[in-house]
């Protein structure tokens, strides 16, 4: 369930005509039909793909309530014009086309756990990629491998968790959706003091812009500085002490200027 | 030892520091567009420009301008320097350096010459308030009031604070005078002429914060960046001579040999802020000013007094003749003003065809000519 419902998520940001396969379609390119037997969440998904057939109820049947499908990713950066991609997870059936984007092929194939044979099929030749592993088959030539593990989508487990808790929330216009689980009561909890954070927080990298320090270019007058960045504005820079003097800095807007104060003051 | 802050380190301990809600037509909350960076301060002027009829509707005296001048065409610069205020002057992204009456002079003046400042604020923190200016005309003072020999040590420099010399001074002190963002550049002008001074700094009024230093040299910068667009009054196209500008005779001047301590005290006792350095034959050689002083804090040479001006100079990239920026009491104002602008100095040495020092014409000369002059006559 956890994985149907990032697939959703998938289908309703991005783009909906992408090819979004289940395992076990049989051919993809017939026309696609509303599927209006809708049982499953799952196959209700499939049938806002465009790609959902009559052919393939059976097989989702199975699948859907056999072993959970995982978005699998498959990648092309070979070039090529037409870009399609078959595999054992389809019994070599039907060719999935792959969608351009930024000169990638890309396409994203719901597949159950396990090791999955595939080749890419480019502009009407069978090719496989070298930077992925391969696997030699009986005809004497080799097919990439895909090896399809659930512990690898444990983060759209969390993802699914979280969608549900929003859309629940949504449905009964409560404000619990949003605290996170655990007893709650009117004691103040005693804060953990671990010994990682001992020493003062970090300085952010944008306060070590110092434009004090920037060197101006000879020409110009020499009160004259570097337009300051707006983080730099209201903070509190001071040159360490020394011959008994502190200087003190800081760099204030002024409506469309901005002035650095330096202060010298004897301590 | 705790001490109370100037205002703005205290307004960083506030929470939030929100911006006063100001009466001027900007919008408050732009951001500075990158054409105004810095390094671009003629497309910065320009920016203004485009705002110039806006601004322009705020203000009567500017609307009388484009009626008026039809009459008076000389009144143009002062019209349009009371048009503009101070805050138009300000760089977008500058530098003000600030101190505390109870620091030492010497590390003052060290602080000076380090970023590159020639004045700065006092700021007195019983007071609560800017109290003053340090200037190197103050490193001048000191000098000639303490100096006695290249051998004694000018103990009075090591020890005094700022406070400790503003208090003996305290009888011959001026009113220390500043002015407002939002005053005009007419009245910076006057500000700057009637109290004899040559750093005027902008202190807001509602903060208390200091702002920027203005000098003679900048507005009169700004001031040329639009003068072409100005009507141009009958005088611009008349010689020095014929306006009977600047110092044209009794000019003080100093020689090569002259003692570098002669010159301090003609700096004082005549109230000039450069001498020409003249050869025998009254001929220009070189030009020392009271800037070149601030010289002897950054090379800690202030211990030895009696050395010449030739020797004083020696630390200049340019020496001799060439760097001193003159001009011919025949020559037109509109170009003076010109090549005063473009040396980015404070004064001209006016002199003849024989190069023999005639006068001397300096940025207070000229502003109190073409802007305060016509207005107050008119």
């Amino acid at each position: 369930m956890g994985n149907s419902s990032s697939a959703k998520n998938r289908h309703t940001s991005g783009d909906e005509t992408a090819p979004t396969l289940v395992a076990g379609r049989h051919d993809s390119t017939s026309m696609p039909v509303d599927d209006g037997n809708m049982y499953d969440p799952c196959v209700y998904k499939r049938a806002r793909a465009s790609t959902i057939t009559p052919g393939a109820k059976s097989a989702q049947t199975t699948y859907s309530h056999g072993p959970r499908l995982l978005p699998t990713v498959f990648k092309w950066e070979g070039g090529g014009k037409d870009v399609y991609i078959c595999g054992s997870f389809n019994n070599w059936k039907s060719k999935i086309p792959l969608v351009k984007s930024q000169g990638d092929f890309y396409t994203i194939v719901d597949l159950p756990e396990g090791e999955h044979e595939y080749k890419f099929y480019i502009d009407g030749n069978w090719v496989k990629d070298p930077s992925e592993p391969t696997k030699s088959n009986q005809l004497g030539t080799e097919n990439n491998i895909v090896r399809v593990r659930n512990t690898d989508f444990e983060v759209f487990e969390a993802l699914a968790i979280d969608s549900r808790n929003t859309h629940s929330s949504k449905k009964h216009e409560s404000n619990e959706g949003g605290s996170p689980p655990g007893d709650y009561s009117q004691v103040i909890p005693v804060k953990q003091t671990g010994g990682k954070h001992t020493g003062p927080p970090f300085l952010p990298p944008q306060l070590l812009q110092i434009i004090l320090n920037k060197d101006t270019p000879a020409h110009v007058e020499p009160s004259l500085l570097p337009e300051p960045n707006h983080v730099m504005l209201n903070h509190l820079y001071a040159l360490s002490i020394k011959d008994g003097v502190m200087v003190l800095s800081a760099t204030h807007r002024f409506r469309k200027k901005y002035v650095t104060t330096l202060l010298y003051k004897p301590i | 030892m705790v001490s109370k802050l100037p205002l703005f380190i205290m307004s960083l301990l506030r929470p939030k520091v929100s911006p006063r809600p100001h009466p001027s037509s900007e919008p408050k909350s732009a951001p500075p567009t990158m054409a105004q960076s810095l390094g671009n301060e003629h497309t910065h002027a320009m920016i203004y420009k485009s705002n110039l009829m806006k601004l322009s509707q705020d203000s009567d005296s500017d609307k009388m301008e484009i009626e008026d001048l039809e009459d008076n065409i000389d009144l143009a610069f002062g019209k349009f320097m009371r048009a503009h205020k101070c805050y138009d002057l300000i760089p977008t992204s500058a530098k003000l350096v600030i101190f505390d009456t109870q620091l030492n002079v010497k590390k003052a003046f060290f602080a000076l010459v380090y970023n590159g400042v020639r004045a700065a604020p006092l700021w007195d923190s019983k007071q609560q308030d800017y109290v003053g200016m340090l200037t190197i005309t103050d490193f001048i003072n000191i000098l000639k009031m303490y100096y006695k020999s290249p051998l004694v040590k000018i103990d009075e420099l090591e020890d005094h604070k700022i406070d400790t010399w503003r208090d003996l001074f305290k009888t011959q002190q001026k009113k220390f005078v500043c002015i407002d963002p939002d005053e005009s550049l007419f009245d910076a002008v006057k500000r700057l002429l009637e109290s004899h001074v040559h750093r005027l700094p902008v202190i807001e009024k509602a903060t208390g914060n200091a702002i920027y230093i203005l000098t003679h040299k900048r507005i009169l910068r700004y001031l040329y960046l639009y003068m072409k667009d100005l009507p141009s009054p009958g005088f611009m196209s008349q010689t020095l001579e014929e306006l009977n500008i600047g110092t044209l005779k009794n000019v003080i001047t100093a020689t090569k040999e002259t003692p570098l301590i002669k010159a301090l005290n003609l700096f004082v006792q005549h109230r000039i802020s450069a001498l020409p350095v003249t050869d025998n034959q009254g001929k220009i050689v070189d030009i020392y000013a009271k800037f070149d002083v601030i010289n002897l804090a950054a090379e800690k040479t202030y211990n030895n007094l009696d050395i010449t001006i030739e020797q004083a100079l020696l630390h200049r990239d340019q020496q001799g003749v060439e760097s001193v920026a003159r001009c011919m009491a025949t020559e037109t104002l509109k170009s003076v003003i010109e090549r005063i602008v473009k040396a980015e100095v404070h004064r001209l040495v006016i002199v003849n065809e024989k190069d023999t020092v005639t006068g001397v014409i300096s940025l207070s000369d000229i502003l109190k000519y073409i802007v305060l002059r016509p207005m107050e006559t008119h």
